[in-house]
């Protein structure tokens, strides 16, 4: 599996590639239940320190987007946040904070912007479905 | 293999002096066994010093020096038979044969291991029975960095490991050196001014600046601590910040101020919000970024 890594982003690495797998899972392009590589693997493969990659797995794993079964390896978990509340919500704000300089710049107004959000909620929504029921 | 709390390396208050001039001012160093440690710092700082003096090759003028546990001085023939070392300049003999090297390297070092060398040379597609004057600067590089392995090393010195390197090979080079680590956890010391490839590899870097050590910590740290603010306030901007907790320096662009921060940040980000009418916004450092800021002396301001 392969996750762009880019040094000199001013971004640990570890948080890049946290960042990469939390949106595959969000997306569906990582399944619950898949196996992500192993450390040494990924290690290699990527050209970075392997306790990096320990890292990000250890801080999902911690989230609780991933599992680790002791001598079998890493897996993606498909269950919600493990995070606390206000750890959640920080997160959250953090990522509308991104949405809304966007929005600012565009001059959207309050109601478009929360209508675009619900429309991509329903979207995504809709698109999981027919993933699973295409699994089934 | 070491435990990870021991010391690799440990150098404490070093001094070199060189035909009367100071060339190490007190270098402290401490590189934890099992990690990948970068030594940045401009030509001239006394990167390369202090290597040579850590393998013994050069004598310290004052300090001391523990390698693997063992005093560098009075141990130095042990520790160099555990410790591989890739010098910046390679001290070849130019008309010899690759190979003839080699078994040089094999009568010199009780544990050499010339399987791993080989393995090197083929990923590197060294030509083993070509002279090592025909080499290019990146198969010179190459070559030293095969002999390197080749004691089975606890301990890899690396002095700048990817000079004259194009794309492909600086990526081998790092994944070769991401299996050491991975394998058999090795420690690995490394001067270099490639710092975006010791980013992918490094879990410590120290920067070195005119014969001292100025900043040692891990990158992760580095890049969760340090960082810029850039503030505006409706009102009078804040007086006398220079000496608020955390903060490093204060730049003023026209009204604004841009604040470096080493450290809380969320302190002193919360603390200007205390201000009338003020917006701040927070700006990640790249490593490079920062060392410019500790090292960076005598840049040209716009």
């Amino acid at each position: 599996m392969w996750f762009r890594v880019e040094p000199g982003r001013g971004v640990p690495i570890y948080i890049q590639i946290m960042d990469q797998i939390r949106r595959s899972v969000a997306g569906g392009t990582l399944a619950p239940g898949e196996q992500l590589p192993s450390v040494r693997d990924l290690a290699l493969q990527l050209a970075i320190n392997p306790n990096t990659i320990s890292k990000a797995y250890q801080e999902l794993e911690h989230e609780g987007v991933v599992y680790t079964l002791r001598g079998r390896g890493t897996f993606v978990s498909g269950q919600a946040s493990a995070l606390s509340e206000s750890d959640r919500l920080k997160r959250l704000d953090e990522s509308v904070d991104k949405l809304l300089v966007e929005a600012y710049h565009l001059g959207c107004t309050t109601g478009e912007v929360l209508g675009a959000v619900k429309k991509r909620i329903k979207d995504r929504e809709a698109s999981k479905e027919g993933a699973d029921d295409g699994r089934q | 293999m070491m435990a990870d709390s021991e010391k690799a390396v440990l150098v404490q208050g070093l001094t070199k002096v060189f035909g009367g001039q100071e060339v190490l001012k007190g270098v402290n160093l401490e590189v934890p066994g099992g990690s990948v440690f970068a030594l940045f710092g401009p030509n001239g700082a006394g990167k390369t010093t202090t290597l040579k003096i850590i393998l013994n090759l050069l004598q310290p003028t004052g300090g001391k020096i523990e390698v693997l546990g063992m005093d560098g001085v009075a141990r130095s023939q042990e520790i160099r038979s555990k410790v591989g070392y890739q010098p910046e300049t390679p001290n070849f003999y130019y008309r010899a044969r690759v190979e003839n090297i080699f078994s040089l390297c094999r009568s010199l070092y009780p544990r050499w291991n010339q399987a791993r060398v080989d393995r090197y040379c083929d990923i590197f597609d060294l030509p083993v029975r070509g002279r090592v004057s025909d080499l290019s600067k990146g198969k010179m590089t190459l070559l030293g960095m095969a002999l390197a392995v080749g004691p089975d090393p606890e301990l890899l010195l690396l002095d700048e490991p990817f000079t004259g390197l194009d794309p492909l090979r600086r990526r081998q080079l790092l994944q070769l050196l991401v299996e050491e680590m991975a394998g058999e956890g090795r420690t690995i010391l490394v001067s270099s001014h490639q710092i975006q490839d010791m980013e992918r590899i490094a879990d410590r870097v120290a920067f070195m600046v005119r014969g001292r050590v100025i900043l040692s910590r891990t990158v992760d740290e580095l890049l969760r601590d340090e960082k810029k603010i850039r503030a505006a306030f409706s009102g009078p901007a804040p007086e006398g910040m220079e000496g608020w907790p955390g903060v490093r320096r204060v730049e003023r662009e026209g009204s604004r101020l841009l604040v470096t921060v080493s450290g809380q940040v969320e302190e002193v980000a919360g603390r200007l919000s205390g201000y009338d009418g003020a917006a701040c916004e927070g700006i990640d450092q790249t490593l490079e970024d920062i060392f410019i800021n500790y090292a960076g002396e005598g840049l040209i301001n716009g």
